[in-house]
Order: structure tokens, then sequence, then C-alpha cells
């Protein structure tokens, strides 16, 4: 199989290397977009091309899927090198910090430093590094779209569907990122006004965090009088969220999510979220400035979306008995 | 010594009085229509607003679904819907660079949707139409689109220049009664003078000698006078008189010499 | 013997103008009523259907979803919200089909039956929607929803309460045109009637003594006119037997003393109002003074302008003379406010503002002089009394109808009308201001000599720096400055606040001559002083516990205080500041004091704005009126322990 994918990958750098276009007809010819996926293209990318197609740009996409395995990528970035596309798209934490490195231990050997790359689905680039501190000047040729709402909206968004007094939270303490989030959730609950209970998962006996003590620590939390239990971009408690949901539910405790999937698919009661769709449009939007108005990355903030869907999954609440007040009934969106 | 006759001085007075009476009612019938004009529209506006919230939603619906305005299909069904339940009401719906998507091309003005690009919230007039409108942003904080609710109020507006005239109709008549009222008694007043009475006496005494003889007595006493500046005059002139008289009589004696 | 009263047959006259036009405003007014409902009442109707059908649908999908009807939450936001766009909405109410109340908002539990179930009253020519009834006041409105009725009721009397707010800008209008009204029948009836029939009492009078060497001097028409002219013919007659020669009786006309007085005055207060929201536009343009400061700064200017330009116009007056100096003043003033109207940055403003109060204090001294050059000692308090009543009419009329004329028709232009009416002023100076010189005086300029004279006097020191200044700065930083800036910061028109401004002049205007008189009566002239002073103070000290919804009620009431108190102190401060210079002086009828005092006072009240604007700035507006208001407490406390000390309460 690797034999093939080698064989492969040469064929496609001898492709590109006859379709690559003479440097004096670059301008003329249609702009390349190289996406790196991690696992195929989603709903982002969906809504990126669409955009792209109703701002009149005639990209063409070439697409490289990791199909979850990083391993690949060092070979895309080396791809991208030769070809030289005109914009790299990068889906994700982990393939965008391949990609162009933390702001300030940019690597020129690994990293790409000369090309533009948007990227989509960072759920914290300011805590992990890909985006520069206020202080510090914007990077050269990085920009993109995150997708977790800030999260003072998103406790404010919890506050408008009940008063919010006693916030749990169950997290894998082996997750930077997952502590991360804790430590910021702790710092809103003063000024927010609401406690926050913590519930670090246990590990079991090989050293790794055991879903087995959820349902556990979800009945301690309840007998705590938490509320609400929050979802945090936990990839742990990701894989294992319809036990946290279910454990929840049964103990009459609903599930909030920063991330569409844990309502629209899981059982999460509700959730402030960016539609995949709209990340994928803003990303083009971004990508529409780079190519045709030839403005740099440097000029284009790293943003997310201006509004956020508030999703609610009715099921949950009305068997929770907790029902949406009127006014987020309005403008959320239901999911039956 | 031929002056011109100065102005009676209680036609002055009626003059100021009648203005008066005239500038307070015009103002006060002008700030009553004002007024009721401005009650008139802010409640046609609150009430083309809740409309307005109301479609503005569906199409934020139809945004987020990622539907630009123009395929928002549910959108036209939900407009003709709605304007069939209410007839009297055009909703326009048209997209940020001005081009109607559904209903008119125009705003009640007659402008183009373009003159209201941008701003958030806008009320139109014209002489048969009342309009709100406003933005809708999509969630990237975009224009895209903009809406408006317009209601037909020719009947309306025409009652209005008709409730105008009728204002200033009953302004004018009640003016006229009260100069009327004022005026009659002015000249009341004007003709109670009391002091025609010391002018008559002064020229008697002055042709008296004339007619032969004169009353030393006089015929009038202050008590006749009830204004204080009339009964004032009166006792001057009673305090006087005696020395006129006097006076009259030498000169009469030297005249006959 | 005075001439202040007028004619009874005049006065019965007013009378019955006043009462026919609150006659006719009764007719109108009604008129107004009754068309609005009309008109008004099927908008009502219809805004309060849509309302209710949006209402409906969002239960409805709500009851849809699967919520059961008690599970109905964020109702009371929802009744907050629909009151947002609707002030007019009294409560809302979902019943269950039982006639249980879900929820109710804006009505407390024991009065939903007894307003739901009271019986309705039929409107014949309203048009009503369906499900709409009126009912104990209210107009409300049933929607069937899914789990019950939903109720949406609207106070009727939301569709008059514009009308009543109109009511008060009537009122004001009609004051001001009464009391014009009243100052030209004054005018006219002095010159036709008052002062003709003092001159023939002069005649008369010598008349009686036994010499014919006086003629009234009057032409006459009407019953007066002709016993005058058969009077003067009489003693034309019977002199020139005599040989004597003829004076006339005749005495020079002050009284338009009064109307140029108020015109001038009144072209200014036309603003008073409204001027720190109108510089506040202009401030905040520019960065490098503080919002607060420069606001300060013009309010303050005007009048630190007028003390200095004072005495310069009257070293101009010999030059001039009155009317032309007068005329020149109007039309400068004039100038000014256009270039008010229209400044177009705030650097402009301020040199508009600065050639106003040229203006202003020009036409000022040409009054003074034209009095000085009218009246002789006898009667000169009366003439000046005339000046200052002009001027504190324009006080009462100007702030309120610039009020209500700036809310309808912008304050720029309403500035513009000030303008205009400083040149009727110039037009009219000629008519109004008497042309014969009896005899030529000048109004003294103000000389460094008379500041020594002043400030060597303890007393008056005393007198000037502890009950005059800190008055002074009540007035023009509490009044001027930050009535208005307060006001307008929780949102009242500019109309409120002239009516609340207004209520200062009217205060003054009754209350001085009673408090004048009680003064002089009871003596205690320094008790009175102090006493006025802390009165004028005492309530802003409240200023920071006073709620925001009661804050124009108690700044009226704030306002009336001041007036009473500052009426108290006026007229025996004067008194004792007569007393406090040498009698020589006094015998030539000049007090250097009392010339100080006013220079003092004016170039001080010029500091006022800006001392409140500053504070202000810092501590905002509510604390900075509780420490002018201590400060100003604090001064006369001081004041009235010297007074102690020195034995000199009366």
């Amino acid at each position: 199989m690797k034999r093939r994918a080698v064989i492969g990958g040469i064929a496609s750098c001898f492709a590109l290397f006859a379709l690559t276009p003479c440097p004096l007809h670059a301008q003329a010819a249609r702009p390349r977009i190289m996406m790196i996926l991690w696992r195929g293209e989603t709903e982002v990318e969906r809504g990126f091309r669409d955009q792209l197609e109703r701002n009149g740009v005639d990209a063409e996409i070439i697409v490289r899927n990791l199909d979850r395995d990083m391993d690949r990528l060092p070979g895309f970035l080396d791809e991208a090198r030769q070809t030289q596309p005109d914009l790299v798209y990068t889906w994700g934490t982990g393939i965008t910090m391949g990609t162009v490195g933390p702001w300030n231990e940019v690597d020129p050997a690994r990293n790409l430093t000369k090309l533009p790359v948007v990227y989509v689905m960072v759920s914290a680039p300011l805590r992990t590094g890909i985006q520069p501190p206020p202080f510090a000047d914007t990077r050269p040729n990085v920009t993109g779209v995150s997708h977790i709402a800030p999260l003072a909206s998103q406790i404010g968004a919890i506050q408008a569907y009940l008063p919010l007094e006693r916030l749990g939270i169950v997290y894998n303490p082996e997750e930077t990122n997952s502590t991360a989030n804790v430590e910021e959730l702790r710092v809103l609950s003063g000024s927010m006004g609401f406690t926050l209970l913590e519930a670090p998962v246990p590990k079991d006996a090989d050293g790794k965090p055991d879903p087995a003590a959820i349902p556990g620590l979800v009945r301690k939390l309840a007998e705590q009088k938490a509320q609400v239990l929050y979802i945090g971009p936990d990839n742990f408690i990701g894989t294992y969220r319809d036990a946290l949901t279910t454990a929840g539910i049964a103990n009459g405790i609903p599930c909030f999510s920063a991330t569409e999937l844990e309502v629209r698919q899981g059982e999460a009661m509700f959730g402030l979220v960016s539609p995949y769709v709209a990340v994928g449009r803003l990303a083009a939007e971004k990508a529409t400035r780079i190519l045709v108005d030839r403005t740099p990355p440097s000029a284009i903030p790293m943003e997310t979306l201006e509004r956020f869907s508030y999703l609610i999954r009715l099921p949950v609440a009305l068997r929770l008995k907790l029902y949406p007040p009127l006014q987020i009934i309005d403008f959320a969106e239901i999911i039956r | 010594m031929a002056t011109r006759k100065p102005v009676n001085l209680w036609v002055k007075l009626g003059i100021t009085m009648t203005s008066v009476i005239v500038i307070a009612l015009l103002v006060a019938s002008t700030l009553n229509f004002l007024r009721l004009e401005e009650t008139y529209e802010r409640l046609v506006a609150q009430r083309l607003n809740v409309t307005a919230e109301q479609i503005s939603r569906v199409v934020v619906t139809g945004l987020d679904l990622g539907l630009s305005v123009r395929t928002q299909g549910h959108l036209s069904s939900f407009v003709d819907s709605y304007m069939e339940q209410h007839p009297e009401i055009t909703i326009s719906v048209f997209d940020c660079s001005g081009e109607a998507v559904i209903g008119k091309a125009t705003n009640a003005d007659g402008q183009p949707w373009t003159r209201h690009a941008g701003q958030p919230h806008w009320r139109t007039f014209s002489d048969d139409t009342i309009g709100v409108g406003m933005t809708v942003e999509n969630n990237l904080g975009k224009c895209a689109a903009g809406l408006a609710v317009e209601t037909s109020a020719r009947a309306s507006l025409a009652e209005m220049s008709a409730i105008s005239t009728r204002f200033v109709l009953t302004g004018v008549l009640a003016a006229a009664a009260a100069c009327l009222v004022i005026l009659g008694a002015l000249f009341l007043f004007s003709r109670q003078s009391a002091l025609r009475r010391l002018d008559d006496d002064l020229l008697h005494l002055a042709t008296a000698n004339a007619n032969g003889g004169t009353p030393s007595s006089a015929p009038i006493s202050e008590d006749d006078f009830s204004d204080p500046w009339e009964r004032m005059l009166a006792q001057h002139y009673l305090a006087a008189r005696p020395n006129l008289i006097q006076a009259e009589a030498e000169d009469a004696k030297e005249d006959d010499r | 013997m005075n001439g202040r009263f007028l004619p009874k047959a005049v006065i019965h006259s007013f009378a019955i103008a006043g009462l026919t036009l609150l006659v006719a405003l009764g007719a109108i007014s009604w008129q107004a009523f009754d068309t609005g409902n009309q008109l008004l009442f099927p908008e009502l109707a219809k805004k309060a259907s849509v309302e209710a059908e949006q209402v409906r649908n969002k239960i409805n999908f709500a009851l849809d979803l699967g919520i059961p009807p008690e599970g109905l939450r964020g109702t009371d936001d929802l009744f907050a919200d629909l009151r947002q766009s609707d002030p007019d909405i009294a409560f809302i109410v979902m019943q269950d089909p039982g006639g249980k109340t879900i929820f109710a908002h804006g009505i407390t539990p024991e009065r939903i039956d007894g307003v739901l179930k009271a019986t309705e009253r039929p409107s014949p020519d309203r048009e009503l929607e369906t499900g709409q009834s009126l009912r104990a006041g209210y107009l409300v409105t049933a929607q069937p929803v899914e789990a019950g009725t939903f109720y949406l009721a609207h106070d009727e009397a939301a569709l008059v309460r514009p009308l009543i707010d109109n009511l008060f800008d009537i009122g004001v209008v009609i004051l001001v045109t009464l009391l014009l009204a009243f100052e030209v029948t004054l005018l006219v009836m002095t010159i036709n009637f008052t002062q003709p029939a003092r001159a023939a009492m002069n005649v008369l009078r010598t008349v009686a003594s036994g010499r014919f060497d006086k003629v009234t001097g009057y032409p006459g028409s009407g019953a007066l006119g002709n016993f005058i002219t058969h009077l003067d013919n009489e003693v034309r007659k019977l002199a020139r037997r005599a040989g004597t020669r003829l004076d006339p009786a005749r005495e020079p006309t002050v009284i338009g003393v009064r109307l140029l007085a108020f015109l001038f005055v009144f072209a200014e207060e036309l603003g008073r109002s409204f001027l720190p929201g109108y510089v506040g536009t202009y401030a905040a343009q520019i960065q490098q003074i503080d919002l607060d400061m420069a606001i300060g700064v013009v309010v303050g200017l005007h009048m630190i302008v007028v003390a200095l330009a004072m005495p310069l116009a009257s070293m101009l007056y010999p030059r001039f003379g009155r009317v032309r100096l007068y005329a020149f003043g109007a039309l400068i003033a004039s100038a000014g406010l256009v270039g008010t109207a229209l400044a177009g940055s705030y650097w402009d403003l301020l040199f508009w503002r600065a050639l106003s109060a040229l203006g202003y204090a020009t036409t000022f001294v040409a009054c003074q002089g034209f009095v000085l050059e009218t009246t002789n000692r006898d009667n000169r308090t009366q003439g000046t009394a005339m000046m200052v009543g002009g001027i504190t009419l324009a006080d009462i009329c100007g702030p309120a109808f610039g009020g209500v004329f700036a809310e309808r028709f912008g304050q720029s232009t309403t500035f513009l009308v000030a303008s205009g009416v400083a040149v009727l002023a110039a037009l009219l100076v000629s008519r109004l201001m008497a042309r014969d010189i009896s005899r030529p005086r000048v109004p003294q300029p103000i000389t460094l000599r008379d500041f020594a004279v002043a400030f060597h006097n303890r007393h008056l020191v005393q007198q000037l720096f502890l009950a005059a200044l800190p008055a002074k700065f009540l007035l023009t930083g509490f009044l001027f400055y930050l009535v208005p800036v307060s006001l307008l910061a929780t949102g009242r028109s500019e109309g409120d606040i002239g009516r609340i401004i207004m209520i200062y002049g009217l205060v003054m205007l009754v209350s001085s001559p009673l408090l004048a008189r009680l003064a002089d009566r009871l003596g205690h002239f320094g008790l009175f002083v102090a006493g006025g002073g802390l009165l004028s103070a005492g309530l802003l000290l409240l200023y920071p516990l006073v709620p925001i919804v009661h804050l124009a009620l108690f700044t009226a009431v704030a306002v009336a205080a001041l007036g009473i108190g500052q009426a108290m102190s006026i007229s025996p401060q004067v008194s004792m500041v007569v007393g406090m210079s040498s009698e020589t002086n006094v015998q030539r009828g000049q007090a250097p004091e009392l010339v100080v005092m006013r220079f003092v006072e004016r170039l001080g009240g010029g500091l006022g704005p800006i001392i409140a604007a500053s504070l202000a700035a810092v501590y905002g507006n509510m604390t900075a009126i509780m420490l002018l208001g201590l400060g100003v407490m604090a001064c006369f406390a001081v004041y009235l322990l010297t007074l102690a000390i020195g034995g000199r309460t009366s």
C-alpha cells in the first residue's frame, strides 16, 4: 500500500509539474487552492466552494485528504512547496499547526512561510499559538476562521436559557486544550456570577482516562446541584459524548456544547454553534480577498462568525422539562 | 393746525387684544395638528414594524441555512400569504445593490432602494403611503437584504389635510368670535367714559360768558367717578374749577371793556 | 402719585380677553381630542391586532413544539420587549379554556377578572378588529391560542396622552402671548392715557394754584383727548391775557424701556434651555478640551464678555447717543445669533457668542442711559423698575417659548428667530425711545477708583464673596448649565427644560415684591440674605438621592426654591450695600459699592458655568449639583457667622 502511495504521489507530482503554468501566465490562469483535510470534505468545504462560486472566483481546488493520518502531512507540504498553489486551505488545529507552526516558533524547514494559508475549524487559535497575541504583529501568511463562539458568549447563551448558578464540567485533565478551557471558565465564573464544579476524569489502570467513570462523576455533580454540564473542546469527551449526555439526562442535567454535532447528532440539549457551512463561507470570503484583491493575509483578521446559531434539541428539553423561553424559541434552530 | 387725527385709544387697544387672540389661537391650532399628525404616523409605523420584524426573522432563518435572499422560496410564499391576509400592506424585499427581489422596485417616495442601503431602520412618507424599512445582516455581519413594509394611507392622509383645514377653520372662527366679544366690550367701555362730563362742564365754562352767567357750583362731584383715574382727574378739575371761572370772568370783563 | 395701575376699564377688558381666549382654547382643544380619538383609534386597534397576532403565533409555535402551557417561560421578557417597542401596552394575560390564568404581566392577579369580565363599552363609530373590545378603560385584544386565550391590553388613555402633553406646550405659548399682550397694552395705555392724564393733572394743579403757564402738550382723541384739547385751548386763551409763557407739562416717555429691555433679553433667553446641548454637539468635535468644560466655557463666556463690555459701551455712549447705541447693539446681537445658528465649528461658535454678548451689553447700557436721561431722582427707581420688569418678563418667557419652539422646529431655527427678534428691537427703538433729552446724562463706566473704594470696604468684600458671588454661581452654574445638561441626559425635551427654567422667573416675579416688602417691614436684612441663600441651595444637597424617574419634578421644585431664596435676598442685599456706602455718595446718587458689586457679580456669574462644568466633568452631573449646593451653603453659613460676630443681622 505504501508503495502505491509513493508512486501515486510521484505521479501526481509529475502531473502537477506538467500542468504547472508558466510564471508569465500565472495571473491570467485559474487560481489554485490546495485543501488539506482531516477526513475528507465536510459541510465546511461545501460552504467554501459555494461561496467562492458566488463570489465569481473560478478556482481549481486540489484536495489532499489525510484520512486521519498526520504522517501524510509533510508529503503534502512538500507538494505545496513545489507546485506553489495560490492558496493553501487547512482543516483543524492539528493540520494547521503542522502546516504553519506557532506564531513565535516558525520552522522554515517544516512550515510554509511564503504561501498564503487559510485555516478552518481551529477551535482555539490564540491558545494554541496559531494566532499571535494582540500585542504582537499579525502573521504574514496566515489567516483563518475559528468556529467556536467566545466563551463569554457561550455562557451568555446558557444564561439566556436559564439563570445559571452552578456549571458542571467533566473533562480529561491530560489534554492541554481541555485544561486551558477549564482555566478560562474559572476566570469567567467570577465575573459572570456562577460557580464552576469541576470533575476531572480519573485514569484507569493503563494510565488512560477511564470512560466508565463518567456516570459516577455526573452523579456527583448532580449531588452538588450542577444545573448544566459543559462540553468543551475535549477529544476524550468528544469520543464518549453519548455516555456523558445519557448520564446527564438520567440525572436531569442538560448538556451545553459549543460545536454543532453534539446537539445535532448527539443528545446535548443546547449549544451556541457556528454552522459548518457558515465557517466555510467566511473562509471563502477571506480566500477571495487573497486571490482576487491580492490582499496579504497579514491584513485579513483571524476571526469567528458575527452571529452564531442557537441550537436546541427539543426532545431532550421536553424530557428534562426544561423549556426554552419564548424569546429564544424565536430565533433558535429547533432540532426535533 | 391741521394735524392727522391720532388713532383712538380704544382702537389701539382693540388691535392689540385681537391680534393677541388671533395669534394665540392659530398657534394652538397648529400645535394641536402637528401633534396629531406625529402621533398618527407613529402608530402606523409601530404597526408596520411588527410585520417588518416578522419578515426579517424569516429572511434570517433562510440566510442561516445558506440561502441567499433570491433563492428563499419559502420567503415569497410567506410574503404572498401575508399580503393576502392584509391587503392594504405592500411588502418589498431587495438585495443589497437595491434590486428588488420581491415586490416593487422603488420605495414610496419613488426613490430607488439603494437610497436606504446600509441604514438599519428608516421611515418613508409620500402622499399616499407610509412605510418602514430595515436592513438584514447575515451572520458574517454584512448586508444581506433590505426589506420595506408600506401601507396605503391615502384615505387617512387625505383625511389629515381635511383635519388641518378643519382645525384652522375652527381656530379662525374661535378667534373671530373672541375678537367680536372683545371689540364689543371695548366699544361699550369707550362709550361709558365719564370724562365726557368733565369735558362738557369745561366747554360750558369756556363759553359760559358768551351765553350769560355760569353756575358757580359744579354739577358734578368726584363721587360720580368710579374709576380711580377718572376720580383723580375729577378731583384735580374740581380744585382748579374756581380759578377757571374767576379767570374767565376777568377775561370777559376785559373783553367787555 | 404713581401711575402704576391701569384704568379699570382696561383691566376689565383684559380679563374679558383672557376669558374668551380660554373659552376659545377650550373649544379648539375639545375638537383636537375628539378628532384625535376618531382618527387615531382605528390605528391603535389595528396595531393592537397585529401585535396580538404576533404573540399568538409565538405562543402557538411553542405549544406546537410540545411545551405545556405551564412551561411557557420568558413571558416577562416578552412583555418587556413588547413595551419597549410600544409603550402604550398596559398588560398581557393568558388563560386556559377554564379561565385559569397561565401567566399575567402588567396587572395584578386580583384585577384580571375585573377587567376581562367587565362590561363591554359599545363603540358604534369606532372600528374594532375581531376579538377586540373596550373594557374598563382598556382596549383588550383577545386571540385564541391552542391552550386557551391570550389577551393584550392597551391603555385607552394612550391616545390622548400626546394631546395632553401638547396642552403644556400650548399653555406656555398662551402665557407668553398674554404676557406680551400685557406689555404692549401697558405701553399703549401709558403713552395714550396715563401720561396725558398725568400731564392734564399737572396743568390742573397749576391752574388751581392760580397760574396759567402750563399746557399738556398732547394731541387728543377720544374722551380724554377731547378734554385735554379743550383744557389746553382754555389755558392758552387765559394765558394770552396774562401774557405768560407756556411750558408743556409733557414728560418724557420712559415706558418704552420695558419693551426695549424685554426684546433684547428675550432674544438671548430663547436659547437658554438648550444652549448647553447645542454647544455640546460642537464641542464633541474637538478633542483638545474636555466636553463638559468646553460647554461651560461657552455658556459662561457670554456673561464675562457682557461684564467687560459694559464699561466699554458706556464710553461710547456720549458719542452715539442712546438710540443709535441701542440699534447698533441690537444689530450686533442679531448678527451674533445668526452666527450661533449657522456656526461651522466650536471656535466659530465661541466667536459668535462673544459677539452676541457684545450686542447685549451695548443695548443694556443704552437702556440704562435712557432711564438716566429721562428720569429725575424722584422717579428714577420707577424707571429702573420698568427696565428690570421687562428683563424679568423676558427671563420668564424666553426659555419656555424657546424650548417649545426648538422642540418643533429645531435649535438652529430658534436662534435664527432670536436674531429676528433682535432686528425687530432695532427697528422699534426709534418709536419706543423718546428722543427728547431733558437732561443729557451718561451712564458712568466703572473706574479703578470705584474698585479701590469698594474693596476698602470690609463689609462689602464680605458681602460680595460670601453672599453675592455664591448666589450668582448658583444661578449661572445650576440653572443655566447643570439643569439643562442633567435633564437632557435623562432624555427630557427642550420644551420641558424651558418650562422648568421658566419657573425661576415666575417665582421671582411673584415673590420678589412680596418678600421685599416683608424684608422692609421686618428689618433684619442680613438674616434675609443668609436665609435666602441657604434656602436656594438647600435642596441641591439631595440630588444624588433622587431617582432618575423623578428628576424633572425634583428639579422643578429645586428651581422654585432657588427663585424664592434669591427673591428673599435681592432687595435686602441692595439695601445693605447702599447702607455700606458713605452718605455723600448716596446723596450724589452714585454708590461705587453697588456698581462694583454689580460688575463683580456679572463677571463672577460667567465663572459659574465653568465651575459647574469642571465639577461635572470629574464627578458627574448629580454629584456636581450637590457639591455646588454644598459650597454655596458653606459660604452662606460663614456669612451668617460674620454677621453674628459683627452684630449686623439687621
